[in-house]
């Protein structure tokens, strides 16, 4: 395309920025509603809140009250002790514990017999957090398991007394943790999930409803009108085509600049947050100019766009993550751009994962741009070419 | 610039399934000359146009504008055209005047060349004063006449106005039609389509009627009404005998008949204008006193009529 093409098509691409520029309509649902929604679901739902366990001790022994210490030392649990296991199946099926756990009587000395003991374990598996609970739990019990391995052993071998022994591996373990602890670093911010749902959410949204200015377009005969110019017809598309990316490129960057400086999301490599927005950008206006060329109104490609993009992003991870679903779910999820992406979000944000390690990400958002990209065009130059 | 007419075009015809929407289309139009297109709803006035326009592949025929010629494929050559679409194509969200830089920018100006040219084209239509606002807030005949600046932006040698005043009151369709004189008179080639015919006879120098896809007719009004063999009637408003008055008129050549209606004589003759010398002189010879004469000449509705066998308007 010549110069004097280019600059027709950025004549255009700008008449179309500046028209749903203009209405206030735009600025409430792409940028007002996307940060009610992070900050509703991530001060409700945040990562940063601890998973509420009960806690029955029927044994009252040391070693279940080391247990319970183990558990409660975690940043990601708080312990509420309880009276009976009935009142914590009940407390967990009403949703008021996300999680109940019942140390039976003999637990102790079972232990440190070098017998086994069968600790009760309630969950919810419909809370996304009680996978956690359950990872929580079987670290106490691995951790305590192998302090009481350690004082048999150095009884066995230098007549430690039992209780000597689990004093000193005790201590060890402790101050194992007080390092952990001191090496780690800051915990996730409580929108660390949400940020990235609403940054894949609207980027879609966006281009899906961005459509309706296309059908507007060739509706008022604007289409035809702009050909009657010595404008091309490639200048014609690309002039309402990248309008569609823009605006999706825009949305995205401010949501991720909203979640870096108002809700202190790490968004980890920036190279990788970049491109992940791009792509999902690219993907999204394919889609965009699909919906675009086939509703018949500009209400049409509303009604159809909103419910698309959020079906799309609920199938993707954005309204819950798709760790939680089963795998027939999350296969589903992946034929979709948006589940792609958020795994690309979430490796960055919450694995600091560096570009290399969401390549696979990347190559799926980069086939899904390229292909609804590519359909887009094909649909949207059968409807600009002269018949 | 080129010597012959601004627009040429030949044998034009357009096929949509099996329907043929425009059959065999062909005239020209020079400089400073408006034509129209007269037809009614569904007659292949917009495919036609749209096929001059370059908007709509022709399956044959040739189009020719200001030497060079133009299919849909033409980019550069549609430099010469200014198309007013039937449909008011512009943005509703945005001013006349944005709209125009718009539009402007796709004709390839800019900066201040630009800036002058949407001052000239407001000034032409009679907008200037409403400039900045937005065009969803204008009346039907001011969008109208905007749709017709976003026209004029490119100094078209050819103007096409499709249907220019559909939906227009009365004042709004009177400014439209002296700007398309005025623009006439400054040299534009100008193809103006309607069904109103009382448009083609104020505006057109010559008038094609079009009904099925088919160029039926075409000529001055004058030569239309002749086709067609139409009289004129002539109506001699007078005091004094008219009886005798009457019976001379109808010795007069070119006269066919003359009637006495009691405060006027009425006359048929083929053409009203070269009675009316003759008839002043036969006032005198009687010692009648005229107080008004009228030549209503056949109009095209009675012409498409008996072309066509349909009225005009349905
Ligand atoms: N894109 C199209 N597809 C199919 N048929 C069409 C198409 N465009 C026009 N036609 C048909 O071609 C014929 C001529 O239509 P056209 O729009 O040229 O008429 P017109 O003289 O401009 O009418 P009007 O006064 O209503 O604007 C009509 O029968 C119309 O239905
Ligand atoms: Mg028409």
């Amino acid at each position: 395309m010549t110069g004097d093409q280019l600059r027709r098509a950025a004549a255009i691409a700008l008449a179309n920025l500046r028209r749903v520029g203009g209405d206030r309509r735009v600025y409430f649902g792409a940028l007002v509603l996307p940060m009610m929604i992070m900050l509703l679901v991530g001060g409700v739902f945040g990562a940063g809140k601890k998973i509420v366990v009960g806690v029955v001790d029927e044994d009252h022994s040391a070693l279940s009250a080391r247990a319970v210490a183990l558990l409660a030392r975690s940043d990601q649990v708080s312990v509420r002790t309880v009276h009976d296991a009935g009142a914590v199946k009940r407390s967990v099926r009403r949703n008021l514990l996300l999680a109940g756990v019942v140390i039976p009587a003999g637990y102790g000395a079972r232990l440190l017999a070098g017998g086994g003991a069968t600790v009760t374990a309630v969950y919810d598996v419909g809370q996304p957090q009680a996978e956690d609970a359950r990872a929580q739990l079987s670290n106490v019990l691995a951790t305590q398991g192998a302090e009481i391995a350690a004082a048999r052993y150095a009884l066995a071998t230098r007549g430690v007394p039992l209780a000597t022994g689990l004093g000193r591996a005790e201590a060890m373990t402790n101050a194992a943790f007080a390092a952990d602890r001191n090496s780690k670093v800051q915990s996730p911010s409580p929108y660390a999930y949400t940020a990235p749902s609403n940054v894949v959410l609207f980027t879609f949204v966006v281009a899906l409803t961005g459509s309706a200015g296309f059908v507007q377009s060739r509706r008022l005969g604007l289409t035809r009108r702009m050909l009657s110019t010595p404008t091309s017809t490639g200048a014609v598309m690309l002039g309402e085509a990248v309008p569609l990316v823009v605006a999706a490129v825009v949305e995205a960057l401010l949501l991720v600049v909203v979640g870096w400086v108002i809700l202190r999301v790490d968004w980890g490599n920036p190279l990788g947050v970049i491109v992940l927005v791009v792509l999902a950008a690219l993907a999204a206006a394919g889609g965009g100019m699909l919906l675009g060329t086939l509703a018949r109104s500009p209400e049409q490609a509303g009604a159809i766009g909103i419910p698309a993009a959020i079906g799309m992003g609920m199938l993707g991870g954005c309204m819950w993550s798709l760790d939680i679903v089963g795998p027939a779910m999350r296969t589903v999820g992946h034929l979709f751009p948006t589940a792609w992406a958020m795994d690309g979000y979430v490796a960055l944000v919450f694995r600091h994962a560096g570009l290399a390690a969401i390549g696979w990400d990347v190559a799926a958002l980069a086939v899904f741009a390229v292909v609804l990209l590519s359909a887009g065009a094909l649909m949207l130059r059968r409807t600009v070419t002269p018949r | 610039m080129t010597d012959g007419p601004v627009l040429t075009c030949d044998g034009l015809l357009k096929r949509y399934g099996d329907r043929l929407a425009v059959d065999g289309v062909g005239f020209t139009v020079s400089e400073g000359e408006c034509y129209g297109l007269l037809g009614p709803n569904g007659a292949g006035k917009t495919t036609t146009i749209s096929m001059i326009c370059g908007l709509v592949p022709c399956d044959a025929g040739s189009v020719w504008v200001a030497g060079r010629s133009i299919n849909a494929r033409s980019v550069a050559a549609k430099a010469a055209i200014g198309y007013v679409p039937q449909e008011v194509a512009l943005y509703p969200e945005l001013s006349a005047a944005e709209n125009l830089r718009f539009f402007g920018r796709l004709y390839g100006l800019s900066g201040a060349e630009l800036a002058r040219r949407v001052g000239e084209v407001l000034e032409t239509v009679g907008l200037t004063d409403r400039a900045g606002d937005r065009i969803e807030g204008y009346s039907g005949g001011m969008k109208r006449r905007a749709n017709i600046a976003a026209g004029l932006l490119n100094h078209p040698r050819l103007l096409v106005l499709d249907e220019p005043t559909v939906g227009v009151d009365p004042q709004s369709r009177n400014s439209i039609l002296e700007t398309v004189e005025s623009l006439r008179s400054a040299g534009l080639a100008v193809l103006y389509t309607t069904h109103y015919m009382e448009e083609a006879e104020r505006l057109c120098d010559r008038i094609g009627i079009i009904d099925g896809g088919k160029l039926v007719a075409e000529g001055t009004r004058r030569q239309l009404v002749d086709l067609v063999g139409g009289r004129d009637r002539v109506r001699v408003a007078a005091d004094g005998d008219l009886a005798a008055f009457a019976q001379r008129c109808r010795a007069l050549p070119g006269v066919e008949s003359a009637e006495d209606v009691g405060d006027a004589v009425e006359l048929v003759a083929a053409d009203g204008r070269r009675v009316l010398r003759p008839l002043i002189e036969a006032a005198d010879a009687c010692g009648v006193e005229m107080w008004s004469v009228e030549v209503a000449e056949p109009d095209l509705e009675a012409v498409f009529l008996s072309l066509t066998g349909r009225e005009l308007r349905d």
